[in-house]
């Protein structure tokens, strides 16, 4: 296989769906629990997958499933199993099986108060135990304010291939992150004396992850930025830069995230011209690491470029963190 | 003009079909072409190319999705065209970098079976795309589909360059898996 054939294999996708990308992004709507007189007609008729008595209750939750794909909504079944913990409820609503994948549909709602909204996120911390090797996704769907509750949709798959069958899986939850705090903006905006002998270190350690475009790095080998509890410049309260320089033909810049782990903060680092275009090289690459006592995280950017070029450009900084974490244990599990 | 009356046109064989077409999806044909050969007067050939196969094969055909339908024809005939100019040098920087992108999550190219049918691997793309969710097949289609660049899909999406690359790799590894449990890499 080459990339080519992949390429070209992209001309198979169903038409609807490529004309659904063309489609200007829609603002995230919230339901209100309303039922949709079509959406109706189609749980009537597809009374033999969906108990209409599910379907037709004051939930919105077959509503969001419709939404995905209105073929995927009528493949769930009802499972209804619930977990609270320090008063919030987990509530597995609905699941489906497909040969050898499978999806949960979960809501997760504060019966107390009001920690949950439309920016709840499970990604990192949420967990399934099964019978079987499998790869799993989670993904937020929609958050209905009249009811207060988040819903979630955690999609996996046996890796052997084989049809998932009468399996008993596990779903917990170890925290839910929620408020969403963005930041951007410029972080240095004359980089023309960039310091050519910084603190360097050969190599990387914990390295937790590299994105790159073109050629991988060698985090055994290369120089590295020194890490340090300096804070060279900031625009936010969890991410700092706490060194920049110029050697091995590449601008570095090392961004410390504060309490990476827990609130999952993160970011990235720019070149922004005079003009308003944003620098761009095959060889730029991050590398991610954590100190020993994983609680900070650091990336360092890599940016090729020629020295003289570093004064047509400005250092921006785009960052993301969540205002709370909730730390609980949720767990429900299902016989599929 | 909405898709049913520009293909009513067609039927009719009225000329204005053509001209029609060219002012709702021109645009489009054009952007995609250059994105992927790089000039502007073969992206503006390629359109032409595109009318053409619409005028010849409407009717009969009738196109469910007219959109889809132009820019499978677009692409197709784009994508031939690259082929038998292999040895000159690629234009397109898009096209480049999203095979570039591609190529990362292929990292055993001589223990694929090369015979797979290209049908299947289709079905397999297809299958992949239509179980994300809205927001994520917006973003790989617009990047190896329409093959637009980054910034231009963060501009489409609402959304900024970095989050647009963050989801990319994720979908790629998310596609590398797939087809890793089909047997294709």
């Amino acid at each position: 296989m080459t990339a080519e054939k992949l390429l070209y294999a992209m001309n198979g996708i169903d038409d609807g769906i490529l004309k659904k990308a063309l489609e200007p992004k829609r603002a995230r709507r919230h339901y209100i629990g309303r039922i949709a007189a079509a959406a109706a007609a189609v749980m009537i008729i597809a009374a033999g997958s969906l108990p209409v008595g599910t379907a037709l209750g004051a939930d919105s939750a077959y509503d969001i499933l419709y939404e995905i794909s209105p073929a995927f909504a009528q493949t769930f079944k009802p499972v209804n199993e619930k977990c609270s913990y320090d008063g919030i409820e987990m509530c597995l609503i609905s699941a489906n099986v497909q040969g050898c994948r499978a999806s949960f549909f979960i809501s997760i709602e504060d019966t107390v108060g009001d920690r949950i909204n439309g920016t709840a996120d499970l990604d990192d911390s949420y967990y399934l135990r099964c019978p079987f090797d499998h790869s799993s996704c989670c993904t937020f769907k929609s958050y209905d304010s009249t009811n207060g509750k988040a819903y979630f949709l955690v999609s996996f798959e046996r890796l052997d291939g084989k049809d998932i069958d009468s399996d008993k899986v596990t779903l917990g939850i170890n925290g839910i992150l929620c408020g969403n705090k963005d930041t951007e903006g410029v972080l240095i905006a004359d980089l023309t004396d960039t310091d050519t002998c910084p603190e360097t270190m050969i190599g990387a350690e914990n390295v937790s992850g590299i994105s790159y475009s073109n050629k991988e790095p060698d985090t055994d080998t290369m120089r590295f930025l020194k890490t340090s509890d300096k804070q060279l410049c900031s625009i936010c309260d969890y991410a700092d830069v706490t060194a920049i320089g110029y050697f091995d033909g590449a601008l570095h810049i090392l961004t410390r995230y504060k309490d990476s782990n827990s609130c999952d903060s993160h970011g990235f680092i720019t070149l922004h011209g005079k003009d308003g275009s944003v620098y761009d090289n095959d060889g730029i690459c991050t590398v991610s690491y954590f100190t020993d006592q994983y609680t900070d995280s650091y990336d360092e950017t890599i940016i090729p470029i020629g020295y003289d070029k570093l004064g047509n450009y400005s250092l921006y900084g785009e960052f993301c963190s969540s205002e709370t974490n909730i730390k609980g244990r949720w767990q429900v599990t299902a016989k599929l | 003009m909405d898709d049913s009356e520009l293909i009513e046109l067609f039927f009719d064989r009225d000329e204005q079909a053509i001209s029609e077409t060219d002012k709702k999806y021109g645009g489009l044909c054009t952007t995609l072409a250059k994105n992927i050969l790089g000039s502007t007067e073969d992206a503006q050939e390629i359109k032409n190319d595109t009318l053409l196969a619409l005028w010849k094969s409407i009717p009969p055909h009738r196109p469910e999705v007219l959109s889809a339908f132009i820019t499978k024809t677009a692409r197709n005939l784009t994508l031939n065209r690259l082929r038998s100019h292999k040895a000159q040098k690629r234009g397109g920087g898009e096209y480049q970098l999203a095979l570039d992108e591609l190529g990362d999550i292929i990292t055993t190219p001589e223990s694929v079976t090369d015979s797979c049918e290209a049908g299947e691997l289709q079905q397999i793309i297809n299958s992949f795309v239509s179980q994300l969710d809205v927001d994520k097949q917006q973003i790989f289609l617009l990047r190896y589909y329409y093959l637009f660049s980054v910034s231009e899909i963060a501009k489409r999406t609402g959304s900024r360059q970095g989050r647009i690359k963050t989801a990319l790799m994720r979908l790629r590894q998310a596609l590398k898996e797939r087809l890793e449990s089909e047997g294709y890499l």
